[in-house]
Order: structure tokens, then sequence, then C-alpha cells
């Protein structure tokens, strides 16, 4: 018998899933799709759609860490635990079910739903401003565009670049994952603060580090890593930039190595996961 | 069957549950694992079905690891927790969603046991009272006709006739091929059910022995005064009901409370008349 993976055993699985949370998941990402409308509807004196689009961004981001949540809140109670981890399936199995979950039912239904809300509002805000404020079409392709989803990274917030969205879709999903899996009560609140102090500490020692290096007489500030801001006392700003070498290797730890790597560290905790 | 050598487990590396624990239990027999409170028998249960593992020493059930919860493992284990969680779904929605896991399941057997049980079957499983659910699961525990079946206290919240009917089913459902492990601390549940008990206390495996051998070296009976061969005496309304040594070769029925009793008073006497 093949105790790795099973497409039969794989297929049981998602089923059951499916049916034992398909209802709190629904009820999870209706709650999102709420959200982004309001989103939409409270910004819509400011005759631009980059703001709402933003938003809408955010909220699909971090409502996956949700959903991944919801997929693997089996632990609190243990009998629940002992239930699902001796189901028959392999670590493979329960580890796939939730990424299929994820990615192929969450992350296409969100840029659906997404796409659609941002037609249906701009629509609206484009006859208006064209009724209301005489907009030309020059002013709506720039104040009032669609949104568009695009792999290459442009300056256009209204562009969603997927370089960006993907990698972080991944990185927040599988914090989630992880927190789900080494947290047994409340996972999702003490992921979050993790997560957070883990981010506020990298942020702070490594603007102290940089600090310790140029000296205290200067403010400085680091972007993405990979660029620093100093501010002397007679407010000149310097920009200092990582060579392009080390620009790339921060790029490629930040968004494959990172993502990977929890995913990763979620299958292995799968089998290492006791009571 | 279940062969469990030198087996060390704690919760705390300072302070071990298990130490240097052997054992080994073959199929075709019910094992009542009795224990105080705490003494340790879930913790027992759940290394042999892979939900904790020990700091040493290694398991066995059905030829596999149970650490490894591979499928071709779990497919042939089942395993019912003291306390029970059902999802909000049907006895027939649960039916279809769980037992394709387990390739021997039998779906009339179910229905049967569910019948003998008086378990309506049209109620959402959530809604059950505990007994209810207790007896659900027993009754699809018992249809999975699994190899090693494992139950932790099933007998907590059952009413009287169910814990006879509980009986009933469980004596009928043994076959040569199977092993059913009992655990409870309400010992007088498990009259006439039991072929073989182990009793568990500080940390060590105190009496393992089948009825037939502990028949042959006790006895138990109501005595006027009670001699040096008694290891337990309670005061009845006919004299003293006493556990003693079984010298003349009488024949008695085990009453297995007393039998618990006289165990954990002179675990070191009991030891010398087993070994």
């Amino acid at each position: 018998m093949n105790n790795t993976f099973n497409f039969r055993r794989f297929g049981l699985l998602l089923r059951k899933t499916i049916y034992e949370k398909g209802l709190v998941l629904g009820g999870t990402f209706i709650l999102v799709t709420v959200l982004i409308v309001l989103s939409y509807s409270s910004t819509s004196q400011n005759r631009v759609s980059s703001l709402p689009q933003s938003m809408g961004f955010v909220i699909g981001l971090f409502s996956v860490t949700a959903w991944v949540n919801i997929l693997l809140n089996n632990f609190s109670k243990k009998s629940v635990a002992a239930s699902y981890l001796t189901l028959p399936c392999s670590h493979i199995e329960k580890w796939l079910s939730v990424f299929v979950i994820t990615v192929f039912m969450y992350l296409p239904l969100f840029l659906v739903v997404f796409k659609v809300i941002d037609t249906l509002f701009l629509n609206h805000y484009r006859e208006l401003a064209i009724s209301k404020f005489h907009y030309s079409t020059k002013q709506l392709e720039t104040d009032l565009p669609y949104l568009t989803y695009n792999f290459i990274e442009k300056d256009n917030l209204n562009r969603m670049p997927f370089g960006f969205f993907l990698p972080t879709f991944f990185g927040l999903g599988g914090v989630a994952v992880v927190g789900s899996l080494y947290f047994n009560q409340k996972s999702y609140i003490k992921t979050a603060l993790v997560f957070l102090g883990l981010a506020f500490a990298l942020s702070l020692g490594s603007d102290m580090l940089f600090r310790a290096i140029i000296g205290e007489e200067s403010s400085t500030s680091i972007l993405s890593f990979t660029k620093a801001v100093i501010t002397t006392e007679n407010t000149r700003f310097f920009t200092v930039n990582a060579s392009e070498s080390i620009q790339q290797i921060v790029k490629y730890f930040m968004m494959i190595f990172i993502p990977m790597a929890l995913w990763l560290i979620g299958l292995v905790r799968f089998s290492d996961k006791e009571l | 069957m279940i062969k469990i050598q030198n087996l060390s487990f704690g919760y705390n590396r300072k302070k071990m549950l298990y130490e240097n624990l052997s054992m080994s239990l073959e199929a075709g027999s019910i094992y009542g694992l009795l224990g105080k409170n705490g003494a340790g028998k879930s913790t027992l249960l759940c290394n042999m079905m892979g939900l904790l593992f020990p700091v040493s020493g290694r398991i066995e059930v059905v030829q596999h690891n149970p650490q490894k919860r591979q499928p071709s493992f779990l497919q042939n284990v089942y395993f019912i927790p003291e306390e029970v969680a059902f999802p909000s779904i049907s006895i027939h929605t649960y039916l279809e969603l769980y037992a394709p896991f387990y390739p021997k399941f039998n779906e009339h057997q179910f229905y049967e046991y569910l019948k003998e049980f008086e378990v309506p079957n049209d109620q959402k499983l959530n809604k059950m009272s505990f007994g209810q659910q207790k007896k659900a699961i027993i009754a699809f525990g018992l249809a999975c006709n699994t190899q090693v079946f494992i139950m932790d206290e099933p007998t907590n919240g059952l009413d009287i006739p169910s814990k006879s009917q509980f009986r009933k089913l469980v004596a009928a459902a043994l076959t040569e091929e199977r092993l059913f492990i009992i655990s409870t601390h309400q010992v007088r549940d498990l009259d006439n059910l039991i072929d073989q008990i182990i009793i568990i206390d500080e940390s060590e495996v105190l009496l393992k022995a089948s009825i037939m051998s502990i028949n042959e070296k006790l006895c138990f009976k109501t005595v006027a005064e009670p001699d040096k061969n008694v290891l337990y005496a309670e005061d009845s309304l006919k004299g003293k009901t006493v556990v003693a040594v079984n010298v003349m070769g009488e024949d008695s029925r085990i009453n297995i409370e007393h039998l618990f009793n006289a165990v954990i008073a002179n675990p070191k006497r009991i030891k010398d008349i087993f070994n």
C-alpha cells in the first residue's frame, strides 16, 4: 500500500474537509467580500481608485491566514485532534489538502470576486465622474483606472503585481500553517503576536545595527533590507542601495525561500505533531 | 499484535510517567486496562496510537511503528478517546465521509449496532446527548473491523442498559484476528467482558494476567476472619469479602473491583504470585 500519497485517499480527505469546514470557510469569504465592498464604499468621495484597490489587496492577503487557520483548527480539543491525527491519510495528503484548498479555491475565488467588485464600483464611479464632474477620458484613465492583474511590477498601484502578491500570499499562508500546527489553543492570536513581534524585532534590529555602523548623529531607516535612508542633522538625505547582486539575493530569499520554507516546516510539523 | 519494549514516556523529562515498560498483547483477547485517575492509562493508549511519542523504547502495533502514523497502520486501528466531538453532520453523512477510509468497514453492521444501542440515525451528531454520541462512535469503531480497537473510558456517559449492550456487542465483535483494549477506572463496567487484565499504577504494570490465570492463583470469597493468605478484605453483610491467594485451588468468580484494590494495596506480593 502506498503510504505516501494515494489519489483516492486524497480525494476523500478533500471531500471530508470541504464538507465539514465549507460553511465556516464560506462565511469567512463572505466577510472578506463585505470588507472589500466597504473599503470601496467608504472611499467613494476621493474619486481615486488606488486606495480601495490597495485595501482590497491587503484584506485578501491577510484573510488567507484566517482561511488556513480554519482548515487547521483541529488541535484545540483533544478529541478532535485525535480524530484528525488518526484519520487514515498520510502527512503529505493532510498538508496538501490545506495547500490545495488555499491555493486552488481561496486564491482564484478572491481574485475573481475582487475584480468583479472593482469593475462594478468603478463603472459607477466613472459614470458619476462624467455626469457630475465632467471628467475627460484621460482623467478617467489616470484617476479611476480599473484593477488589472499583472506579472510585471508597475508603479501604478491599481496594477496588482503578482510578483509581489503571490510570494506574500504564500508567505502569510505559510506563517498561518506553522502557527496553527505549533499552537494548540488560540493559535490565530498567538501566531499573529509572534509574527508581529518577530517583524518588529527584525526591523528594529536592522535599524540599530545600521545606526551603530553609521553613527548616532544621523537618523536612519532600512527599507526592504536593501536600501537605507540616512538623514543627517542638517536634514540632508542620503540613500544607500545594496549592490544589484545583494538585492537579488535578498529578493529571492524573501519572496521564494521564506514562503517555501514555511510551508515545508508545516509539512515536517505534521509528522511531529502530538496531542 | 502489540509489542512494547522498554517504553519510557513523560510529559516532563524530569518526571517520567513510564520507565522501561515492556509488555506484549496478543490478538483474540479483550484487554482491560485498569488504573487510578492519573495513572497514565490514556497516555499509554495514546503512545500505542502514535498520538504521543515515547522518549525512548519501542512500540510495535500491527507490525507498524505508530509514531509514523502511516495510512496502512491507521486503517487497521481505531481509537475512541474519552471525550468525543463530532462535526455538525448527520450519521449518514458521517458514514459517507469517514467510512471509505476503512477498507473493512461494514455498513450493515454499523446500522445493526446503532439499532442495538437505540441511537436515532436521523439526528445531527453534535445535537445528540453525550451518551448517544459515545454509542454512535462505538458503533462506528466496531463496524470498522480494524485489527486493533482501543477505547478510552468507553462506558463514561452510558446509561445502565447501554453498558450491558456495550458489553454484549463488544464480546460478539471479537474474533481471533482482533484485539480490543478497554481502559477504564469504572472496573465494574468490564465484568464478564474482558479476558485479560492489565493494572497500572505508579509508572509500572502491577499485573498483566488472563482471567484464567487470576482464577488459578487468587480466590474471591466471603470469610468470617481474614487469614495470612488474604490480600485484601472488605466488610460485607455476611462477613468479610476477601481476595486471597488460592492455595486450595478453589473456583471463584472474579470481582474486578476487589482484585484492583488488592493489586494496588499489595503490588509486591501480587508480582511475586504472578511471576
